[in-house]
C-alpha cells in the first residue's frame, strides 16, 4: 500500500530524520501540533485500517525505545525485547493482529534517533538480554525504502559482543545491507508460510521463493538466519503445503546458519474477525477450528493444533535434526507433546534461545 | 419546525378527490396490506368519524380530480371508502405548508397514540433524513414528534428502511427483532429469507437466533455457497421438517447439527471424550469435568455423598479409574483414530 500523506509532528519538524524522510517522500506534508484530529478522522473513515496505512506520522517516541514483548502469562514466552522504532505496516496481510491492536492503526515511525541510539548505549552498558528486534509491531524492513535504519542499527550492534539484533521481515529490501559490516551480531528472519497463504491472506509481500532467495543472499555474505512459521494456519491440505515450504528452505539455506525457527498457530483476539471479514471478504482464515484461550485469545482446538504441530515438527526434524524449534506462546503440555520436551528441561525458553544466538553468533556470554 | 392543525377548518372532500396511492405521508405499517383494523371500522360504521383526517392539496395540482394527499388518516379514509362515504370531513393544510413539516404531523399522528414498530421508526426516521442533514437538527426535530432517536439507531432504522418486505413484515410483527434484521440484511435475499422463515417458524430465543446465523453463515463461507444452501442441506432440512419432532428439540437438534457442520473436529473429540466418560460408569454422584474448552490441563472431579456409606462408595469409584484406558485416554487428550 503506498503512502500518500505525510504527517509531521511540528516538534520533530527539524529533525534530521525528518528532513530526510521529506526529501525522500516529497508529499504534501501536514506539520501538526498535536495528533488527536488526524488520529480522529483516521478513526472515523470507512475503513481505519486502509486509512492508517496511507498516512505516514512522524513523530517522537516519547515512551521507551527498549521494552518487553507483550506476551501473556499461562503460554510460553522468550522473553524477547523489543527496539521500539515504529508502528504497523505498509503490507496488508489477512491475519495481521495490528489491525486491531492500535487504536486507530497508522503507520508511525519515530525520528528521535538521538534517543534511541542513547537507549541502545545504556542497553549495552548494562547487562543486556541477548535478543532484541524490531519486527514486533511493525516490519523490520519496510522503513528501508524511506530511511536507512537498519543501516545505522546493523553497524551501531556490529560494535559491540554482548547482544543481537533480529530484523523480521517479509519483504526483501536487502540488497543494501548485504555488504554492511555486520560482524553476525545482526540476525536476518523471515516469516514463512505456505504459498497459498501468501497468495491468498498477504497482500504486497514477497513471494516465499523471493524470501528465501534474499535470506541465501544474507547467508552468502555471512549474516546469521532464523525464519518464523507464525501464523500456521490449518486448512485442508495445509501439512503438505508446509511440507513443500520447509523442503524450500532447506533446499536454499544451510540448517546450521539458522539460529532458530519459530512455530506459533494464527491466533487472535476476537475484535479481529469483524476487522478480516470486513477487509479481506474471501478470506477463511477466521473460520478455522477455534476456541477461546486462557489468555483470551482465539486459538485453534488445543488437540487440533498439537497434531498440526507434530506434522510440522516431524518435517522440519527430518530435514534439520539439531536447528533450534521453539513454540511462540504455546504451554507446556504442546511443548512436550509436540516436540517430546518442555522449555524448563532445557533450562528455559529465553535460555534455550539465548544460547543458540550465542552459539551462531558469537557472542561474548 | 412546528405546524399545528389548530388553525385549519374542517372541511368536507370528496371522497373521489383524495389520492389513496400517494404514500408519500403514510407510516403505519397495515397500510401496506391496506388492513382496516376491525375496531375502527365499527367505530366509524357505529359512530361516524370521530376525528377528521389530515389532507394536503399539493399547489399545482388540478381541480378535480386526486387532488388531496393524506397526511394522517390512511385508515379512517379506508374504511369510510369500505363504507361507501361520497364525501368525509378533513382538515386540510394550507398549500404552501413545509413538507417536512408535514411529514412530522403525520409521525406525531402515530407516535402520539401508539408505540411505532421498528419498521414505522425506520420510515419515518429515513423520510426525515430526506429532509435534514444535520444529525442534530434531526434528532431534535424528530423528538418534537414523539420520535427519540441517537446516532446509533438512526444508523440501524436506516439500514432497516432499506430491507426487502417479508423481512420488514417480519420486523414489524416483532417476530424478529432488530438486531436480526440488522444482521438478515447483510444476506442476500434469499438467504436471509431462508433464516427469517426458519425463525418465524421455530422461535428461538435471541441468542440462539444469533448463533444459528452465524453458523450458517460461517458455514456458507467454508463451503463456498449460499446461506440458503445450509438451510436446505438435507440434515437441517430433515431436523426443520420433522413432524414427530416439538420445536424446542428442533432447535436443540438444529443448533447441534449447524455446530458439527461448523466445527467437525471439536465435535468428534467431544464425542470421543463422552464415549470414554460413558466406559468408565461412574456413578451419578461423580462428575469429571475437563479442562474449559480442552486448552488447559486442569482436569476436576467433583463428588456428592450424604453418609460415610455414600463418600466410601465414591472413594470405590474414584479408585477404579486407576489404570483405566478410558481414563487414560481422556487424560491423554489426543485425537483417536476411528
Amino acid at each position: 500500500m503506498k503512502i500518500t500523506e505525510l504527517y509531521i509532528d511540528a516538534a520533530v519538524l527539524d529533525f534530521p530524520v525528518t528532513r530526510h524522510i521529506m526529501r525522500r517522500l516529497n508529499l504534501n506534508s501536514h506539520v501538526i501540533d498535536a495528533p488527536d484530529d488526524m488520529f480522529r478522522e483516521i478513526a472515523a473513515s470507512d475503513s481505519p485500517v486502509d486509512q492508517g496505512k496511507k498516512i505516514l506520522f512522524l513523530t517522537q517516541n516519547r515512551g521507551r525505545f527498549i521494552r518487553q514483548c507483550p506476551g501473556t502469562e499461562y503460554y510460553t514466552c522468550c522473553n524477547y525485547m523489543i527496539l521500539h522504532v515504529g508502528t504497523f505496516c505498509t503490507m496488508d496481510c489477512a491475519y495481521c493482529i495490528l489491525q486491531s491492536y492500535f487504536h486507530p492503526p497508522v503507520l508511525q515511525f519515530f525520528v528521535n534517533h538521538d534517543d534511541m541510539t542513547a537507549a541502545l548505549d545504556h542497553w549495552f552498558s548494562e547487562n543486556p538480554e541477548i535478543r532484541i528486534g524490531t519486527g514486533e509491531f511493525t516490519d523490520s524492513l519496510i522503513w528501508e525504502t524511506i530511511y536507512p535504519l537498519s543501516e545505522m542499527l546493523i553497524s551501531r550492534f556490529a560494535r559491540q559482543n554482548r547482544s543481537v539484533l533480529e530484523l523480521k521481515t517479509k519483504t526483501v529490501n536487502i540488497d543494501h545491507l548485504l555488504n554492511f559490516a555486520h560482524n553476525r551480531k545482526t540476525i536476518m528472519s523471515w516469516s514463512l508460510n505456505t504459498f497459498r497463504i501468501v497468495k491468498s491472506e498477504e497482500r504486497g509481500t514477497a513471494s516465499i521463493p523471493a524470501r528465501l532467495a534474499a535470506a541465501a543472499k544474507c547467508q552468502a555474505k555471512g549474516y546469521p538466519l532464523a525464519f518464523h512459521f507464525d501464523p500456521l494456519v490449518i486448512y485442508p491440505g495445509c501439512e503438505a503445503d508446509y511440507q513443500e515450504v520447509i523442503e524450500q528452505l532447506f533446499k536454499t539455506i544451510a540448517a546450521d546458519n539458522i539460529v532458530w525457527i519459530s512455530l506459533g498457530s494464527f491466533r487472535f483476539m476476537p475484535d479481529l474477525k469483524p476487522i478480516v471479514e470486513k477487509r479481506f471478504a474471501q478470506s477463511k482464515i477466521v473460520y478455522g477450528e477455534f476456541v477461546k484461550g486462557i489468555d483470551g485469545k482465539m486459538r485453534y482446538f488445543k488437540p487440533l493444533r498439537i497434531r498440526f504441530y507434530q506434522t510440522i515438527v516431524s518435517c522440519i526434524r527430518a530435514l534439520a535434526p539439531d536447528v533450534t524449534l521453539y513454540f511462540c506462546m504455546e504451554d507446556d503440555e504442546v511443548w512436550k507433546k509436540s516436540l517430546g520436551f518442555m522449555p524448563q528441561d532445557r533450562g528455559g525458553l529465553p535460555g534455550m534461545l539465548d544460547a543458540s544466538a550465542v552459539r551462531h553468533c558469537h557472542l561474548e556470554r | 419546525m412546528r405546524l399545528s392543525v389548530d388553525s385549519t377548518d374542517i372541511r368536507q372532500i370528496d371522497i373521489s378527490d383524495i389520492d389513496c396511492n400517494d404514500t408519500d405521508f403514510r407510516i403505519t405499517t397495515d397500510n401496506r396490506s391496506r388492513a382496516i383494523p376491525d375496531d375502527l371500522f365499527e367505530s366509524i360504521r357505529n359512530v361516524g368519524l370521530l376525528t377528521p383526517p389530515v389532507l394536503f392539496q399539493r399547489p399545482g395540482t388540478p381541480e378535480p380530480g386526486k387532488s388531496f394527499s393524506i397526511i394522517c388518516g390512511f385508515r379512517r379514509i379506508a374504511a369510510c371508502i369500505r363504507l361507501g362515504s361520497p364525501t368525509i370531513a378533513a382538515r386540510v393544510m394550507p398549500a404552501d405548508s413545509n413538507e417536512l413539516a408535514l411529514t412530522l404531523l403525520s409521525i406525531a399522528d402515530n407516535t402520539s397514540i401508539r408505540e411505532l414498530n421498528v419498521v414505522e421508526q425506520a420510515l419515518a426516521a429515513a423520510k426525515l433524513s430526506g429532509f435534514v442533514s444535520d444529525p442534530t437538527v434531526l434528532f431534535r426535530e424528530a423528538a418534537t414528534a414523539g420520535l427519540i432517536l441517537n446516532p446509533g439507531l438512526l444508523a440501524k432504522l436506516l439500514k432497516i428502511n432499506t430491507a426487502f418486505d417479508e423481512l420488514k413484515d417480519l420486523l414489524a410483527a416483532d417476530i424478529i427483532p432488530l438486531s436480526i434484521g440488522l444482521e438478515l440484511t447483510t444476506l442476500e435475499k434469499p438467504d436471509a429469507l431462508g433464516l427469517a422463515r426458519l425463525f418465524e417458524k421455530l422461535n428461538p430465543t435471541l441468542n440462539h437466533q444469533k448463533e444459528i446465523i452465524r453458523l450458517a453463515k460461517e458455514i456458507a463461507r467454508l463451503k463456498g455457497c449460499g446461506v440458503g444452501d445450509i438451510l436446505d442441506d438435507n440434515p437441517v432440512r430433515a431436523i426443520v421438517t420433522d413432524t414427530d419432532m416439538d420445536r424446542n428439540r428442533k432447535i436443540k437438534r438444529l443448533r447441534a447439527c449447524l455446530r458439527q457442520m461448523r466445527y467437525p473436529e471439536i465435535v468428534r473429540f467431544e464425542e470421543q471424550f463422552l464415549d470414554h466418560l460413558t466406559q468408565l460408569h461412574l456413578p451419578d454422584t461423580i462428575r469429571l469435568i475437563p479442562p474449559a474448552e480442552f486448552e488447559g490441563t486442569v482436569f476436576s472431579i467433583q463428588g456428592r455423598f450424604t453418609c460415610r456409606e455414600e463418600f466410601e462408595t465414591m472413594m470405590q469409584a474414584l479408585d477404579r479409574l486407576h489404570g483405566h484406558p478410558a481414563f487414560n485416554r481422556i487424560l491423554d487428550k489426543n485425537f483417536e483414530n476411528h
